[in-house]
């Protein structure tokens, strides 16, 4: 085995303490952290709090689990093969320090304590005849497993043990009870894999040298292992919280950072933290170590956003999606709230969907709100269903809640009422920007997956030389229209939550303002994506370059905007919040 | 209903034809999955002369999983909680394909004859023992007479 001693690191090893990952889909990015706001006073804020990393799970395991053995055996261990320094390291925790202890004071124990024989005979036998004592099945041909200590079990029991051993990501034994031998990991691959219905690309592997890092490659008890590694470390690593990524972001280093919730005892910090900014007059006679940053405005630019491997912003503190502008506690106040009101949610999604002219119910399909019947042509707003067309005026505001409308509630009906109209506004404004994200995002995917087509078909035939930096601005169009709509969406739980003081005004201009170019740049996505025009999207596409780049910045620019205004107002209070509402 | 995996099968048959000592389990006509057990409290216990019902039901996964074991029967003591849950390692982490229900019934025997209160399922029964053990063994015992009695 001591030919493991090349290794072929996957990633440069003088880069891995810093950002080199390659995201899957993006370009590289070296800053510490991704802050939406592009402006250079955010970063280093952030970077004087606290130092991030960004990990997939594969290289997670590939440097805290396979390159740890790999270094103690080149460095203290030299006489120790792989796969039993993996199970050391497994059975110490992944701590290095320990292995190398336990292995010069206590060798014996250690060796019991992680099952590892002094002499190795584990097979996998074919057998014409068998008896298995677990199943109690008599097969003729069938394959048997056993360590070296001749504990012999059909493989059909052996797998579904493995398979339910798996979910607490430790070392996996002998079935035999009085039997203390650890399956090594490579060989409990080996079992699954003889299970396993898909056959890997055979392409992919002929290019891959084998190294100590690809033999681990998919080792599900190492990602099993690396999985509550993980989890019970909850304030050093956050999963990504979007859908079906596999990232997590390390807290290296924490200068300043004050992280919330690291027990995960949700409820009792938010009753703590409501109470106290429910009610400010009550601010002096509290203890003030408890809630130190209640007295002092609220600063934003503090709020720890991290982004993933493939460029997922998140909350490293709330674990959730880029957040701003809001601060962390208006979030969970909101969500809450979203929760415990979500029947009223429900009936807004079931009564939401008819033209307001002709009663002609009408599908969404793409995210932008710029609505046009296809029964009465009557074009109106998805939001606040009135017509588009007034949406340009200086005087119209979709995004303000009605004060005469308020006035008139309030004259005739109960507080509880208006209150729950005053939500029904935001939450709805809040939910469509939401969804409408989701429909953007299919949009652009279709784009990009045409555009991709229509490059190398051009390339073959040799008729252009268009690269990949001349469709550069399609990717950026995706990432702002996304970014727009996200700090769009939580500036409506913001308004929620939001005094009426007179900079309010400032605050909700910049917000429509954002909301108009959003909408814009959706527009032309949604365009570009309709059935009519599926012959010559590319064209339209090229034809449309240039809006589509001046729309991209500004909805970036109005993201800026709108989230300085927020961090600013906040800062110097002319923005205020009243979490009573 | 699927057909019953061999294992079950033999099981059953030996618990019948072979049964543990001061043990009986049976399986239910209606679901051969579930078992009606009955456990003589060991000599020499708090549980002396008392006769336990538990249920047992061995879940799809058996045996890669463990049986789910319960006590019908009230009981007093500091690993077996009201509802009858006993607190054995056999029956969680430490549980093997390789055991089975007669040794999963032993195990829970000798629970009965040797109490565990520094690893209590059931808080307050395992403070009266620490507290006070020859009380406790007290209380177990007038338990057993009142609730383990045998049915006529
Ligand atoms: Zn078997
Ligand atoms: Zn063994
Ligand atoms: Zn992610
Ligand atoms: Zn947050
Ligand atoms: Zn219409
Ligand atoms: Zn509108």
């Amino acid at each position: 085995m001591s030919e493991e001693g090349s290794i072929d690191y996957d990633f440069d090893e003088d880069e891995a303490s810093d950002f080199s990952f390659e995201s899957d889909y993006d370009d590289q990015n070296d800053n510490m952290i991704d802050t939406p706001i592009e402006s250079p006073k955010d970063k280093t804020d952030i970077s004087k709090l606290a130092k991030f990393k960004k990990w997939t799970t594969k290289e997670f395991i590939n440097e805290n689990f396979i390159n740890a053995a790999v270094k103690l055996q080149n460095l203290q261990l030299p006489q120790c093969n792989l796969e039993d320094l993996l199970i050391m390291l497994h059975q110490l925790k992944w701590q290095s320090e320990e292995v190398i202890n336990n292995y010069y004071d206590n060798y014996d124990k250690l060796m019991n304590d992680c099952g590892i024989p002094k002499v190795k005979n584990n097979v996998i036998k074919e057998k014409l005849e068998y008896s298995c004592p677990i199943c109690c099945e008599e097969y003729d041909n069938i394959k048997t497993f056993q360590l070296s200590c001749g504990h012999e079990y059909c493989i059909n029991c052996y797998h579904s043990y493995l398979k339910t051993q798996l979910t607490n990501g430790q070392l996996i034994r002998c079935i035999d009870t009085s039997c203390n031998l650890t399956i090594p990991h490579l060989l409990t691959q080996e079992i699954f894999d003889l299970f396993s219905q898909d056959v890997r690309d055979p392409a992919q592997d002929f290019f891959e040298v084998p190294t100590a890092n690809s033999k681990y490659a998919h080792n599900m008890l190492l990602s099993s292992a690396a999985r509550s590694y993980i989890n019970s470390k909850k304030s050093k690593y956050k999963w990504c919280p979007a859908p079906d990524c596999e990232n997590l972001v390390e807290l290296v280093d924490n200068y300043a950072l004050h992280l919330d919730n690291d027990d995960d005892d949700f409820d009792e910090y938010l009753s703590d933290e409501e109470s106290t900014l429910l009610d400010p007059s009550t601010n002096n006679v509290k203890d003030k170590s408890k809630s130190p940053s209640v007295d002092r405005p609220i600063d934003i630019s503090l709020t720890p956003i991290v982004s993933c491997g493939t460029d997922h912003q998140f909350c490293y503190n709330c674990q959730y999606e880029n957040h701003l502008p809001c601060p962390c506690n208006i979030v969970r106040s909101w969500i809450k709230k979203c929760k415990d009101d979500s029947e009223t949610a429900n009936w807004i999604e079931a009564n939401t969907h008819n033209c307001p002219k002709c009663l002609n119910s009408i599908e969404k399909n793409g995210g932008c709100n710029h609505m046009t019947c296809r029964t009465c042509n009557y074009e109106f707003c998805w939001i606040c269903f009135k017509e588009w067309s007034i949406h340009g005026s200086q005087f119209f505001k979709c995004n303000n809640f009605d004060k005469s409308e308020k006035d008139a509630i309030e004259l005739n009906q109960k507080q509880k009422r208006v209150s729950l109209q005053r939500y029904l506004h935001y939450y709805k404004r809040f939910a469509v920007h939401e969804s409408s994200m989701k429909g953007d995002m299919k949009a652009l995917d279709k784009i990009n997956q045409r555009m991709e087509s229509f490059m190398s078909e051009q390339s073959k035939q040799n008729l252009s030389n268009l690269s990949w930096t001349d469709v550069q601005f399609l990717k950026d169009a995706f990432k702002a229209l996304t970014n727009g709509r996200k700090t769009l969406k939580w500036s409506y739980c913001f308004g929620f939550y939001m005094k009426e003081l007179i900079f309010a005004e400032v605050f909700e201009q910049t917000q429509e303002h954002l909301n108009r170019v959003v909408e814009d740049l959706s527009k032309i996505v949604e365009e570009i994506n309709d059935k009519k025009n599926n012959d010559r999207s590319t064209e339209l596409i090229m034809k449309n370059k240039k809006a589509l780049i001046s729309l991209t910045n500004a909805v970036t620019k109005g993201q800026q905007s709108l989230i300085q205004c927020a961090e600013s107002g906040l800062k110097e209070e002319r923005l205020k919040f009243d979490l009573s509402i | 209903m699927a057909a019953l995996p061999k294992r079950i099968i033999k099981e059953t048959e030996r618990l019948i034809s072979d049964p543990v000592p001061g043990i009986t389990a049976y399986p239910d006509e209606a679901n051969l999955r579930a078992f009606t057990v009955t456990m003589n409290g060991p000599d020499s216990s708090p549980y002396e002369k008392g006769i336990f019902d538990l249920e047992l039901y061995l879940p799809d996964d058996y045996p890669m999983c463990p049986p789910k074991v319960r006590f019908l029967t009230k009981i007093y003591h500091p690993n077996i909680d009201k509802l009858g849950r006993i607190c054995l390692d056999v029956l969680k982490d430490n549980w093997s394909p390789a055991l089975q229900i007669r040794t999963i019934l032993l195990s829970i025997q000798a629970l009965l004859a040797s109490p565990n209160p520094d690893d209590p399922l059931a808080n307050d029964v395992a403070d009266d023992w620490k507290k006070d053990e020859p009380k406790a063994i007290e209380v177990a015992k007038e338990w057993t007479a009142k609730y383990a009695k045998a049915k006529e």
